[in-house]
Order: structure tokens, then C-alpha cells, then sequence
């Protein structure tokens, strides 16, 4: 699949805070998006995701014009935010449900999502349990099960791994390269190292501009080019 | 619209598991028999406009925090990114939100029942005016939630919300007052200002005056909040 990100510009009233954004991806891998707090990270994987719409530009789906807003694009698009906010009152299996309902899925299918999904992140036991009585990396699995309800072709991931400790970071970087076989997903990350040990692509954004592009293997220093970079 | 169905069904679930709620329902139930038997038995008449009277000042303060942190608390926590990143439309939340509201406002109202059946026990009452006041109720608090979920949706903090709607709707019930309205020199410029006074309406209807006329006022009224509630959650993309 191609997903395409041609020109995009946004502004806020009169701030822009994404400029002439151009990001060509295919097929299913992980692309990472880097940058400093306030780049523009969040407003760009907002854009995606079908929250905010674009002030200019255009989103290509194998080269086919969309609207980041229309139904049909967001049944393909799984959204996972910073923060991971969630219903507490509801369960586990609730919340999916929930979700599921609202991705339009059909009763057996959410019921089959739910299985499958559950599974893949490792709260088949939980099911039944409040989220409010989770821990943070059990709620971080439940936001992750949801984000992938529908089966969205398109993954994005908004510091997925933030508050986690190190065993539930391994395992979720682990999760996030397994999805990645069958799905693109744009991942945005604080975490350098992290960042060269699960992306095959990398993108920095500095003042809502892309400053590097390039393949993952391809970048020798990335700490130093980094902070070239954004600096 | 199945939408709005799954979401109105979650907001009263929310309401369900939330122990807030009972507490706000057994408070309403205590304060409004209270306040109605405290002179049901000195006046003795065998209607219910004074159960209407004290179930709207109930009301003015109720539901503006029922309704605080309808999208206000979304915003806070950032679950409206995700709902609005699945296929819903703002029209579907907005709508899933007010129904699943006021179905558990509906309850409360409907907690005011066995009043009625002891008023229908103890005299001969007009039923079609309990019917008529029962209706006025239903459309106050509809229209109160619809301003209330305007008011919500203009802060990420429930409590700007609340501040908004309750200073909202006391504006609102001041201009509907006699002592305000005797005070304004033409009888049509005080007609007018009086006619967007919800509490009126009500008034108007719970004595037995039920018109079309006020029907449509309701229904316009809460049309009309519920569009700015959706404009302004569209707003968050300028």
C-alpha cells in the first residue's frame, strides 16, 4: 500500500505549525517520527489519524486523493495517543467493544477481534477487569488492542512505550514488529536508541518541517544528527 | 446513527456504575419531596405546579453539573482524540452524548412519580395538567442539558463548564422574573425578552396553556445548542 503525505501546511489561526510536509511510504514497515517537543509530532499524527483536517495538501492512498475525515479512511486507520486515554468504569473487554461498535464491526467480528487482539497483546485475562484497577502497562495494552480493532492498515502510534518499565518496553517493541509485517506503522518516539531498534525509516520534524528522511541502517550518528538537526 | 446509540448507551452505563449519580438522584428525590409536602398540606389542592416550581430551581443547579464534564472531561483526557479518530461524526457524539443524558435525567424526572400517585391517592387532581406539566419537565431539562453541553464543550475543565451553564441558565431564569420584567417600561420589549426565558415556558405549560408554540420554542432551543455544541467542537481544527 501507498500512503502518501504531499505538501501538507497547517496552521492555527495564523501560527503554522506544519510546513510544505511531503512523507512518501510503502508498504509494511516501521517509520519512526523524531523530534523536539513542540516540532509538530502530535499535530502530524493528528492529521493522520483524521482529528485534525489539513489547511493545504493532500493525503494519497495508492496515489487516490482522500479525506483524512471520511469514514472509509478512518476504518483504516488505528490511532494510539500520547497519553493512551481510556474509560476507567469500563472493562477491559468492554472498552473494546466499545470501540469495535464504533469502528462499525458486526457482533461476531468485534468478538473475533477482541480474541484475536487480546491475545496478540496480552490481556486475554483481563478481559474482565476494570481498566481503572490496571496497571499502566496493562492500560498501554488495552489502548494498543483498540488502536488495532478493524484491522487498520495504518498504525499510529504516539509514544507507544512512554511510562512503561523495561520488560513491558521490550515487549511491546516486540508486539510493534510483528504488526509491522502486515501493517504500516508511523511510530513517534522521544527514545533515540529506541527509535533505531524498531523503525526501518526514520523522519525528524523541526519547526514543523521534515529535516531528514532516510532509511534507519543508512543514518550513522543519529544522536549527533539529531541535535544537528533540530538544534 | 448507530453511533449515537453506542455512545448514548456508554454515557448511561457511565451514569450507571457512577455512585455521583445516585447520590445526585437520592439528593433530588429527598430535597424535591421535601420542598413539595412541606405546603401540599397547608394548601391542600390536588396538583403538582409546585413540585414543577421546585423540580425546576432543582434543575438550574443539577444540571449544569451533570452535564459539566460531558466534553469538557473528554478533552481532559484526551479520549475525544481517539473517538474522533474512529468514523463517528461530531453530529453522532453530540447527539449519543445529550440522549444518553438525558435518558438518565429522564429518570430522575420520572423518581417524582410516586408524588404524583400519593397526589392521585389524596384528591381528585387534573391528570392533563400533571401530563402537561410532566412534558414542560421533560423539555426544560432537555433544552437545560442542551445549553449545559454547549457550555461544556467550550473548556477542557469540567468546572469551567459548570460555571458557564449555571451563570447561563441563572441569566436566563432572571429574565423570565416578574420584579425584572414589571421593571421594563414597554410591555413589548418585556414580551420579548421574557418569551427566551425556558422557566416560562414551563410555567406556561404546567398550568394547563400547553401550546405548540412552546413545544417548538423547546425543540428550537435545543436544535439550536446542539449545533453550536458541534460547531464548536469542529472549531478545534482553526
Amino acid at each position: 500500500m501507498k500512503f502518501n503525505l504531499i505538501k501538507i501546511n497547517k496552521f492555527f489561526g495564523e501560527k503554522q505549525v506544519l510546513r510544505d510536509i511531503n512523507i512518501k511510504l510503502d508498504g509494511n514497515r516501521v517509520v519512526g517520527l523524531l523530534g523536539p517537543n513542540g516540532a509538530g509530532k502530535t499535530t502530524l499524527m493528528r492529521i493522520i489519524c483524521g482529528f485534525y483536517g489539513t489547511s493545504e495538501g493532500a493525503i494519497l492512498i495508492n496515489n487516490r486523493k482522500v479525506n483524512s475525515k471520511d469514514k472509509k479512511y478512518k476504518q483504516m486507520i488505528g490511532y494510539l495517543p500520547e497519553n493512551n486515554p481510556l474509560y476507567g468504569y469500563l472493562t477491559s473487554g468492554e472498552y473494546l467493544q466499545y470501540i469495535g461498535n464504533l469502528k462499525g464491526l458486526t457482533n461476531s467480528e468485534i468478538s473475533r477481534q477482541i480474541r484475536k487482539w487480546s491475545l496478540e497483546c496480552g490481556i486475554g485475562e483481563y478481559l474482565d477487569q476494570k481498566i481503572e484497577i490496571l496497571s499502566k502497562g496493562y492500560r498501554q495494552r488495552v489502548g494498543l488492542a483498540a488502536s488495532l480493532m478493524g484491522n487498520p492498515k495504518i498504525l499510529i502510534l504516539d509514544e507507544p512505550t512512554s511510562g512503561l518499565d523495561p520488560k513491558q518496553i521490550i515487549e511491546v517493541r516486540k508486539l510493534i514488529k510483528k504488526l509491522a509485517k502486515e501493517k504500516l506503522v508511523l511510530l513517534s518516539t522521544h527514545i533515540l536508541p529506541e527509535a533505531r531498534a524498531i523503525c526501518d525509516r526514520l523522519l525528524i520534524i523541526s519547526k514543523g518541517s521534515i529535516v531528514l528522511d532516510k532509511e534507519t541502517l543508512k543514518i550513522r550518528s543519529l544522536e549527533r544528527k539529531f541535535i544537528d538537526l533540530t538544534s | 446513527m448507530k453511533n449515537v446509540i453506542w455512545i448514548a448507551k456508554k454515557e448511561w452505563f457511565g451514569y450507571l456504575v457512577n455512585p455521583l449519580s445516585y447520590i445526585f438522584s437520592g439528593l433530588f428525590l429527598l430535597i424535591s419531596s421535601w420542598l413539595f409536602f412541606q405546603d401540599f398540606f397547608v394548601v391542600k389542592q390536588a396538583e403538582t405546579r409546585a413540585l414543577w416550581t421546585v423540580m425546576t430551581f432543582l434543575f438550574s443547579l443539577f444540571i449544569p453539573a451533570i452535564s459539566m464534564g460531558l466534553i469538557a472531561e473528554e478533552k481532559r483526557s484526551g479520549s475525544w482524540e481517539v473517538l474522533f479518530s474512529l468514523p463517528i461524526s461530531e453530529v453522532e457524539f453530540v447527539l449519543g452524548k445529550f440522549f444518553g443524558s438525558l435518558a438518565y435525567i429522564f429518570s430522575i424526572i420520572m423518581m417524582g412519580f410516586p408524588i404524583i400517585l400519593t397526589v392521585g391517592y389524596l384528591g381528585d387532581p387534573e391528570w392533563g395538567l400533571i401530563f402537561g406539566g410532566g412534558l414542560g419537565m421533560l423539555f426544560l431539562a432537555a433544552s437545560y442539558l442542551a445549553s449545559g453541553l454547549f457550555g461544556s464543550s467550550l473548556s477542557n475543565q469540567p468546572i469551567g463548564g459548570f460555571v458557564f451553564t449555571t451563570l447561563f441558565l441563572f441569566l436566563n431564569n432572571f429574565i423570565g422574573q416578574d420584579f425584572f420584567l414589571s421593571k421594563i417600561s414597554s410591555p413589548k420589549i418585556a414580551d420579548f425578552i421574557g418569551y427566551f426565558s425556558l422557566n416560562l415556558h414551563s410555567l406556561k405549560m404546567s398550568s394547563g396553556m400547553m401550546a405548540l408554540n412552546d413545544l417548538m420554542f423547546y425543540i428550537s432551543w435545543i436544535v439550536i445548542f446542539l449545533i453550536l455544541t458541534v460547531m464548536s467542537l469542529k472549531l478545534r481544527d482553526k
